[in-house]
C-alpha cells in the first residue's frame, strides 16, 4: 500500500484500493502484542519442496520465505529492499562488483551463518542444473567470492539493475553448507536448516505443515509467535467455514464474490491487498489474424473491463493499463483501452478480417472465474464479429498446447501468474525480450517479438540509474499497450480473512507474507 | 470354499492386469508433461531433460510398462514425480483415512437403512412408509458437497460438536473428524440401500413361513429379525458391494469439502499433475479393492443364502 502512496500520481489508483481495504479494519503495529501462540493458517496449496532451489511454485516459495533468510529482503511497507543477512553493501561505480557485509546470525541448529554458507547457497542458485526456476534472471551474475567469514563479493558479467531483487527471491535463500553436505540432499530436504524466523517442525503432506520459532533468529525479540501451523484446505467454502468456526486464525485466497460476506463474520476482517498479478487473454502473436496489430487492438477496445470487474472480481480489481503486472516502475498515467465498440469495428475494418473471425480460447476447466470471463468475452466479442470458441482443459493439457504454439488465445485466470519480485525486470524480460525464448517460444509463449521492446528491456536492465530505468519502463509500458500482444483486463488483489485478534499481518505485493512481527493481541 | 476362493482369485489376475495396462496407457495418452508440472513455469531445458531421464519417461512404452510390472510385484510403485516421495508411503498415508471413512460410512448407512427399511416395509404404503420414502428421496437427490457443507454449518458452526474440516491426530481424533464426512456419504448410501431392502422385505413378509410364524404367536420383532431380514439382505448386499466399489476412489468430493487427505484426493491431484507413478498405483489399488469387495460380496451372499453355495 505505502508503495503506491509514495508516487503521487498513483493516488487515484490507490484510492480504489483504499476503498477496498475499508472492508477490513485491521490495526498495524499500534496493537499490543501478546508473546507466543501458534498461528493457524488455512491455505489452498500444499508445498511440494522446501529447499530454496527446487521448484518455483507458490505453494513452495511462500513457505520457504519463512524458513530462510536472504542477503537482502522485501519487507512490508517498504518499496526498496532492506538489509537481510547483509547488514550493508556497496556497489562499485561500474556496477560490476557488489560487496556485502554479513551480520552475525545463526542457523536454526545454532551454527553461525558464514560467507561460506552464503557462497554455497548462491552458487547453487546460479547453477542452472541445480536451480530450476529463475535462471533466466541470473544470467548476468558471474560468480561469488568469500574473502573472509563475514564478507561476500558478487561479480557481475554485465550491469544488471535488478540483481538485488534477484537475490531476494526465494531461490536466494541461504542454507547451511555443513548441514547440507553432512545430511545429503534427501535428508536435508526433509529437515532443512535455514536462518529464517521459523524452522520446520513437522510436515504431513496434503494435510498440514508445522513451523516452529527459530530460537537463534537474528532479529531481537522476533518472531513473536511460537510457531505457525499451515492447514491445507483446498476447497474455498471449507476454508471459509474453518475461519467462521474459529478453527483457523487466517484463511487465504477468499473468493472475490464472498469477500464482503466473510468480512461481516464476527471477529474477522478481510484484507484486500495489491498483488503484482494481472489477468487477461494472452494471444498467439504468430497465429493469423492475431499477427496484425489492428486486430489485437480491436479485441482490446471490445472488452468491457468494468463489467468483468463487477461480475468476476466483485468490483475488487482495477483496470489494467500495462501488459505486465504493476511492479515497481509501473506508471499509472498510461491509459488503458477504453470500451469503444465503434473504434474496435473501425480497426477490424482496416484489417484482413473486416467481418470478424473464429477465435478459440483455452480456458481452465473447473475454474469458475475463467468460465464466467470467457462467456462474457464470447457474447461481447460477437458484437464485432469475433466468434469465440471456448476450449476447456486441465492445467497439463493446456500447458502442453500452449508451449507447443498450438493455440490462438489463452485466458489467464486471476492470481495465476504473479511476479516473484516487485521489480519490473522479471516480467518485462519474460514478455518483451525476444532474445530469451522459453521452451522455444518468445514472449513467454505469446510469441511476440519486437526489436524496439527488446532494446528497451535491455537498456533498462543495463543501467542502475533509477530515474533512467523509470523512463525506459514507462516507455515500454506505453509501447506495450499500443502493440497489444495480449488483452490485459484487470489487476486483481489478494483477499485474506484474518481474525481481528491477529496483529501485524499483511500480504506483500508478491503474494507472500513476513510473519516475524505477527502476533496475537489477546 | 477354498476351491471357490482360489478360482475367484485366479480370475481376478487378468482383471487387475487389464486395469493396470489401461491406466498406464490412458494417462500417457493425455496431453501434458509430468516433469513440466513438477518444475513449474520457467523450467530450464536441462532440468527437464535431466528429470525425464531420471524417471525413464523417454524409454519405449513396453519397457516402461515392464518396469512398472516388476515394481508392482515387489510392492515398490516407484517415486512420485511431483513430490519425490516413495509412492508406497503416499499410498499408505492416504489409505488409512479413506479406509476408515468407507467403513464408517457403511456402518452409518446400515444403522440407518436396516431399521428404516424394516419400519417402511412393515407399514408399506401407509403414511409412515411414505415419509421414509420422501426423506430418502431428498437425501438421495442432494448434491454431496452441499449436504456436507450444510452438515458443517449445523454441527460445526452452530453446535460446535465436530470439527469443520481436517483430520485430527490419534485414533479418537480420526473417528471424531471423520464423523461428519461419514454421515454425508452414509446418508446417500442409506437412501440407495433402503429402496432395495424395503422391496426385498415386503416380498419376504408375504412368504408363507412368515404367516405361519405370526400365526404361531411370534412377535413382529422376532419374525423380522429371524425370518425376514436374512432373506432380504441378499439383494442389498449386492447393491452395497457395487456402491462400495464406487466409494473407494469416488469419495473425492467429500474429501475435498472436509479436507480429508484420502485416496480420492491423491488420485485427482496426481491426474491433474500427470504424476504417472501415483496414478498407476492408485488405479491399481482401486482395481484390487473392487475385486476384493466383489469376492467378499459373493462370499457374504453365499453365507446368507445356502442355496447359492451349491454352485
Amino acid at each position: 500500500m505505502v508503495r503506491y502512496l509514495r508516487n503521487s500520481r498513483a493516488l487515484a489508483a490507490a484510492s480504489v484500493f483504499l476503498a477496498a481495504v475499508a472492508i477490513s479494519g485491521q490495526a498495524w503495529a499500534a496493537a499490543t502484542c501478546k508473546p507466543g501462540g501458534v498461528l493457524q493458517m488455512a491455505r489452498d496449496q500444499d508445498a511440494t519442496a522446501l529447499v530454496p532451489t527446487e521448484s518455483d511454485g507458490n505453494g513452495n516459495i511462500f513457505l520457504q520465505e519463512q524458513m530462510y533468510d536472504h542477503l537482502v529482503e522485501q519487507m512490508p511497507g517498504f518499496a526498496d529492499l532492506q538489509p537481510g543477512l547483509a547488514e550493508s553493501w556497496t556497489v562499485a561505480p561500474d556496477g560490476l562488483t557488489y560487496t556485502f557485509k554479513l551480520r552475525s546470525a545463526k542457523f536454526s541448529n545454532g551454527d553461525p551463518v558464514t560467507s561460506e554458507d552464503v557462497k554455497f547457497s548462491l552458487d547453487r542458485m546460479i547453477d542452472p542444473t541445480v536451480q530450476v526456476g529463475w535462471s533466466f534472471l541470473m544470467t548476468n551474475i558471474g560468480s561469488f567470492d568469500a574473502p573472509d567469514p563475514s564478507t561476500i563479493v558478487m561479480h557481475m558479467k554485465q550491469v544488471d539493475a535488478s540483481v538485488l531483487f534477484t537475490l531476494s527471491l526465494p531461490a536466494g535463500g541461504v542454507i547451511s553448507k555443513k548441514a547440507f553436505e553432512s545430511m545429503g540432499a534427501e535428508a536435508f530436504a526433509a529437515n532443512p536448516v535455514g536462518s529464517g524466523a521459523f524452522m520446520l517442525k513437522s510436515w504431513t503432506r496434503g494435510q498440514n505443515l508445522e513451523l516452529v520459532k527459530n530460537p537463534h533468529y537474528w532479529r531481537e525479540g522476533q518472531p513473536i509467535l511460537d510457531g505457525v501451523n499451515f492447514q491445507i484446505v483446498e476447497d474455498d467454502n471449507a476454508r471459509i467455514l474453518k475461519i467462521q468456526a474459529g478453527e483457523t486464525d487466517i484463511a487465504q485466497s477468499i473468493p472475490f464474490s464472498q469477500a464482503k460476506q466473510v468480512g461481516e463474520f464476527e471477529g474477522v476482517t478481510v484484507l484486500v491487498e495489491p498483488y503484482v498479478v494481472g489477468f487477461g487473454v494472452w494471444l498467439n502473436n504468430t497465429a493469423k489474424p492475431l499477427d496484425e496489430k489492428a486486430v489485437r487492438q480491436a479485441l482490446n477496445y471490445a472488452t468491457p473491463k468494468d463489467i468483468i470487474n463487477e461480475v468476476v472480481l466483485s468490483g475488487l480489481g482495477t483496470i489494467q493499463n500495462s501488459i505486465i503486472p504493476p511492479t515497481h516502475f509501473w506508471d499509472s498515467s498510461v491509459p488503458a483501452y477504453p470500451y469503444d465498440l465503434d473504434k474496435a469495428k473501425a480497426l477490424l475494418a482496416q484489417s484482413s478480417v473486416p467481418n470478424g473471425f473464429t477465435l478459440p480460447i483455452m480456458v481452465f476447466g473447473g475454474d469458475t472465474q475463467s468460465q464466467q470471463t470467457a462467456e462474457i468475452l464470447q457474447s461481447e466479442w460477437a458484437k464485432i464479429g469475433v466468434q469465440v470458441e471456448i476450449e476447456t482443459g486441465d492445467r497439463p493439457a493446456l500447458a502442453a498446447k500452449y508451449w507447443a504454439g498450438d493455440y490462438m488465445a489463452r485466458l489467464v485466470p486471476p492470481s495465476a501468474l504473479s511476479s516473484d519480485t516487485p521489480d519490473d525486470s522479471e516480467w518485462a524480460g519474460l514478455v518483451f525480450d525476444s532474445t530469451t525464448p522459453y521452451h522455444g517460444a518468445v514472449g513467454f509463449g505469446t510469441r511476440y517479438a519486437s526489436e524496439k521492446a527488446t532494446q528497451l528491456v535491455k537498456a533498462a536492465q543495463g543501467t542502475i540509474d533509477d530515474a533512467k530505468r523509470r523512463e525506459l519502463y514507462a516507455e515500454l509500458q506505453r509501447f506495450g499497450m499500443d502493440e497489444a500482444p495480449q488483452v490485459p483486463m484487470l489487476f486483481s488483489p489478494t483477499v485474506t480473512a484474518v481474525k481481528k485478534s491477529i496483529a501485524n499481518f499483511s500480504t506483500l505485493s508478491t503474494g507472500w507474507w513476513r510473519l516475524e512481527q505477527t502476533c496475537f493481541t489477546e | 470354499m477354498l476351491n471357490y476362493l482360489r478360482r475367484r482369485l485366479f480370475h481376478a489376475i487378468p482383471v487387475v492386469f487389464g486395469v493396470s495396462l489401461i491406466t498406464f496407457l490412458l494417462i500417457r495418452l493425455a496431453p501434458g508433461d509430468p516433469v513440466r508440472m513438477m518444475l513449474g513455469n520457467v523450467a530450464t531445458p536441462q532440468a527437464i531433460a535431466f528429470w525425464r531421464g531420471y524417471f525413464h519417461l523417454d524409454d519405449p512404452l513396453p519397457l516402461q510398462y515392464l518396469a512398472f510390472l516388476c515394481q508392482m510385484v515387489s510392492f515398490d510403485f516407484g517415486e512420485s514425480i511431483l513430490l519425490h516421495a516413495p509412492v508406497r508411503d503416499l499410498l499408505v498415508s492416504h489409505l488409512g483415512p479413506s479406509a476408515i471413512l468407507v467403513i464408517y460410512s457403511i456402518a452409518i448407512a446400515l444403522c440407518l437403512a436396516v431399521p428404516m427399511a424394516a419400519y417402511s416395509a412393515v407399514r408399506a404404503n401407509r403414511p409412515g412408509d411414505n415419509l421414509v420414502k420422501l426423506l430418502m428421496m431428498v437425501a438421495f437427490a442432494m448434491p454431496t458437497f452441499w449436504l456436507g457443507l450444510v452438515l458443517v454449518e449445523i454441527f460445526s458452526l452452530t453446535f460446535r460438536l465436530f470439527p469443520a474440516s481436517g483430520l485430527r491426530p490419534g485414533p479418537l481424533g480420526f473417528v471424531w473428524s471423520l464423523t461428519l464426512p461419514a454421515v454425508t456419504i452414509g446418508l446417500g448410501l442409506a437412501a440407495v440401500l433402503i429402496r432395495t431392502l424395503r422391496s426385498a422385505m415386503i416380498e419376504a413378509l408375504r412368504a408363507d413361513h412368515v404367516l405361519a410364524a405370526t400365526a404361531r404367536g411370534l412377535g413382529p420383532a422376532r419374525v423380522l429379525a429371524r425370518y425376514v431380514l436374512r432373506n432380504s439382505l441378499i439383494a442389498t448386499v449386492t447393491v452395497l458391494g457395487v456402491s462400495l466399489g464406487g466409494l473407494i476412489g469416488g469419495s473425492i468430493i467429500v474429501e475435498n469439502v472436509f479436507a480429508i487427505p484420502g485416496i480420492g484426493t491423491l488420485l485427482v491431484g496426481a491426474v491433474g499433475s500427470r504424476d504417472f507413478p501415483v496414478v498407476q498405483a492408485c488405479a491399481l489399488l482401486v482395481g484390487i479393492s473392487v475385486v476384493v469387495i466383489s469376492i467378499l460380496t459373493d462370499l457374504t451372499t453365499a453365507l446368507l443364502d445356502p442355496r447359492s453355495r451349491l454352485n
